[in-house]
């Protein structure tokens, strides 16, 4: 799994791509716990070169997002394939995460 | 392949969440050799990479040094994964996951392992748990097979 970040002009854009599973969602972890931290908000997470997620890393975006409703936060995921998203309705997440089609759709009004 | 042929095949992994990817992509390849549909690969991929997380995480303890051996017996109409380690006694049939209702860390690998399979069973044979389990194949979910010679399609120019 590879992470990129990028300041946009208002909060944070993260690109993973590869691989998110036990081995891996540790390090984004990291990178979701540093920026709640600071209360960055919005945090936009493109998904588009993700091929594969597991429960810890739904896990890892629960837990971002809990920390940032504390300080009223938008976290918004787009581009996810069609398994990633069938994870996210399984899992009856898919109306509690902002998630947007495209990486423009999630990046209107920053 | 006729419909009663049986492929038998098994992986040992260490017990280090980094070969996780491994059981994974030795999942693809063989289910692609019977012509699985690839909604069924990813389910049972999903559910093979809890399994074996619940194994490094409560049987082992996250100790990295043990291995995890999974077994597959495949045929047209059953997959039976079969996983094996030799850790503490630690059963996914008494994990209880969270309500799907509930917006909380954790709890969802139980379910991915129910999405996949059909049938879960447990055993403690000697100082090794054994947790089988079993993906029904719908037939109609199969590709229908040609009969005779196929031609070999290139891909080129495409």
């Amino acid at each position: 799994m590879k992470i990129t970040t990028e300041d946009i002009p208002k909060g944070k854009l993260i690109m993973i791509s590869g691989e998110i599973d036990m081995h891996t969602s540790p390090a984004l972890r990291d990178v979701l716990m540093k920026l709640t931290k600071k209360k960055v908000t919005p945090i936009i997470v493109d998904l588009l070169e993700v091929s594969y997620m597991d429960s810890s890393a739904i896990a890892t975006f629960v837990e971002a997002l809990k920390n940032m409703m504390s300080y009223k936060g938008s976290l918004r995921l787009c581009n996810l394939s069609q398994r990633v998203s069938e994870i996210f309705t399984f899992a009856k997440l898919n109306k509690i995460f902002e998630i947007y089609k495209t990486r423009e759709d999630a990046l209107k009004n920053c | 392949m006729n419909s009663k042929t049986k492929h038998i095949a098994s992986i040992t992994i260490p017990s280090h969440p980094m070969y996780l990817s491994m059981i994974r992509a030795f999942i693809e390849k063989l289910l692609l050799l019977i012509d699985t549909p690839p909604s069924v690969i990813e389910d049972i991929k999903s559910g093979v990479d809890e399994a074996c997380s619940n194994v490094i995480k409560y049987a082992y303890n996250h100790d990295y040094t043990k291995s995890i051996k999974v077994s597959f017996n495949c045929s047209r109409s059953e997959i039976t994964v079969t996983i094996e380690d030799e850790g503490a006694f630690s059963s996914c049939l008494d994990f209880k996951g969270r309500d799907l209702s509930e917006v909380r860390p954790g709890g969802l690998g139980i379910h991915f392992i129910k999405k996949a399979f059909d049938k879960i069973d447990f055993k403690r044979v000697d100082d090794t748990n054994r947790l089988i389990l079993i993906r029904k194949i719908k037939k109609t979910t199969m590709k229908p097979k040609k009969k005779g010679r196929q031609k070999i399609r290139s891909n080129k120019g495409k």
